[in-house]
């Protein structure tokens, strides 16, 4: 993944937490809790982000391309990631209880742009391990970063770092912490 | 207010305090307790920190002072930064004596300097200071360093004791040359070959290559031992972590499933940072779960993640950043994984309720 891939999963990382955030459970109401929302919704994503990028690649293997490619590919990678984001959201159980429209929408948003701008650029020869590769890493990173946010909140943290700016810095250290990963998969660190 | 209440001792007091901030936690019953805690920490770490000058050489005391001056001066620094009071609680002489053994001996002065202030600032201070971080701040500053500089940070230097070193390039010469072997344990072990009983023995005294405080197995077990006495430290954590190691190094033994030795399973456990991480940084009571469960499930996943990291990664080695990557689910565990409040529904199974 070139250093523009990471950054796009990064941004949907803290997409996904930020859009959860707003829906703090309230005293009183039986909601579930941010973080457990935060994971539901990464699961989704996640999940759909894969199948698209397999059925992309199927679409590829199969040689089922079309017109200017540098274009065409990009469409039939979008048409595929929302149809299957609507397909794992019409079977997914629970999501009365975890989802509301508006995270509905962030799920049609989300795995389009991650498609987008990943399956493309992924070297055909191992396609799947590097798509394996990112949607374990928004997984991974997404649930983690919203435990993470749980801590902070309690923390006396300056004002100038609060929110965002943490929040990348939080991701920068799960890069590093995850970066000894890449010689399993690929044998290289960096 | 009654008049009479004015003048009590309980309202004197009050007012003392009421525009006193109360400090981060941990609270427990007053700042002493977190300067006991450090303070027996670093004499746990004292015998394997002044063994490696003697291993290694002089120089390496002298990356720990630079080390040591780091830390003071980016905690001074970041406390003058955002105006807050200096708090000399040696947390963070335990991270420049934690970073500094995990360097290579011939790491240049640099190294500590850029390693400690990350570790210091960035990993402990941007998320709130000690107790707060959700990282080891001296496996996080190493991590910076391996990204920063991978080739120096994986040389490994031999011990040519009383005070002096064999430099990389001299192992690597000899080790092509072949006439004497510069392999460590782990990289043995990796090849295929079992350790002689004279190699487990230097691995367990320290006479090995490796990093600069980690070699020595005796003196860090000593030190843990001294932890668990003083319930600094509960044994749970490193005794899985070994045990997954152990348990691991004989399923994949060298010719096949279950086909490892008793030299395999204790040099994988001896070698390497696995005592240095697993006694003194798997241990870290910001970076690790709260309850028992949650530092079972931490531990267990060390574990994995060593024998992952050591028998397919793209190195020998794995400990610390098996540590970090669990580090980084700390908060999830913690989050979802809680003891169950006095009076909070039925009783549960260890008293533990899991958040939904």
């Amino acid at each position: 993944m070139t250093i523009a891939n990471r950054l796009v999963l990064f941004l949907m990382i803290i997409l996904t937490n930020y859009v959860c955030q707003q829906l703090a459970p309230l005293v009183g109401k039986k909601m579930p809790n941010v973080t457990t929302r935060v994971c539901y919704l990464a699961s989704i994503i996640g999940a759909a982000y894969f199948i698209s990028g397999t059925l992309f690649f199927a679409v590829m293997h199969l040689q089922l391309v079309y017109g200017n490619v540098v274009v065409t590919n990009l469409v039939t990678a979008a048409l595929i990631a929302l149809i299957v984001t609507g397909g794992v959201l019409a079977i997914v159980p629970g999501k009365k209880h975890y989802l509301t429209d508006h995270l509905i929408k962030t799920t049609f948003i989300s795995v389009p742009i991650l498609t987008l701008a990943t399956v493309t650029q992924f070297p055909y020869h191992q396609y799947m391990l590097h798509l394996a590769t990112a949607a374990g890493m928004y997984l991974l990173f997404a649930f983690a970063l919203s435990g993470v946010r749980t801590r902070v909140e309690i923390a006396a943290i300056p004002k100038l770092l609060q929110g965002l700016p943490l929040d990348i810095v939080t991701l920068f250290l799960f890069y590093l912490s995850f970066s000894f990963l890449n010689g399993v998969f690929f044998n290289y660190l960096f | 207010m009654p008049d009479y209440y004015q003048d009590s001792a309980s309202e004197k007091i009050f007012q003392q305090r009421k525009n006193q901030e109360t400090p981060p936690n941990p609270h427990i019953r007053d700042n002493n307790e977190t300067v006991k805690i450090m303070g027996a920490v670093i004499l746990a770490l004292l015998p394997a920190v002044l063994f490696s000058g003697y291993l290694f050489g002089f120089k390496v005391y002298g990356l720990f002072l630079i080390g040591l001056a780091t830390a003071f001066a980016a905690d001074i620094g970041w406390s003058f930064l955002v105006k807050r009071p200096i708090r000399f609680d040696l947390s963070i002489v335990i991270t420049a004596l934690l970073l500094t053994m995990n360097l290579p001996p011939s790491a240049p002065w640099y190294f500590p300097v850029i390693g400690v202030a990350f570790a210091v600032i960035i990993v402990k201070e941007f998320f709130g200071g000690i107790g707060y971080n959700f990282l080891n701040p001296a496996l996080g500053g190493r991590a910076l360093l391996i990204g920063l500089f991978y080739n120096q940070m994986f040389l490994i230097s031999w011990p040519d004791p009383p005070f002096g070193s064999i430099s990389p390039d001299v192992v690597s010469q000899a080790t092509a040359n072949d006439v004497v072997s510069g392999a460590t344990p782990l990289a043995v072990m990796k090849a295929g070959d079992t350790l002689s009983n004279q190699e487990l023995w230097d691995a367990f005294l320290g006479f090995t290559g490796g990093r600069v405080g980690e070699t020595s197995a005796l003196l860090l077990l000593l030190g843990g031992i001294f932890l668990v006495w003083r319930k600094i430290i509960s044994p749970r954590i490193p005794l899985i972590i070994f045990a997954t190691i152990g348990v691991f190094a004989f399923i994949l033994g060298p010719e096949g499933l279950f086909t490892g030795t008793w030299q395999h399973v204790i040099g994988h456990i001896i070698s390497g940072g696995a005592m240095l991480g697993a006694i003194y940084m798997a241990t870290d009571y910001a970076s690790t779960p709260g309850t028992k469960a949650g530092e079972n499930l931490f531990a267990l996943g060390v574990g994995l993640l060593v024998v992952l990291f050591r028998f397919y990664g793209f190195t020998n080695e794995g400990m610390s950043y098996a540590i970090l990557i669990m580090n980084c689910f700390t908060p999830l565990i913690d989050r979802f994984l809680r003891l169950r409040i006095l009076g909070e529904g039925k009783p549960t199974p260890f008293n533990l309720k899991i958040m939904r």
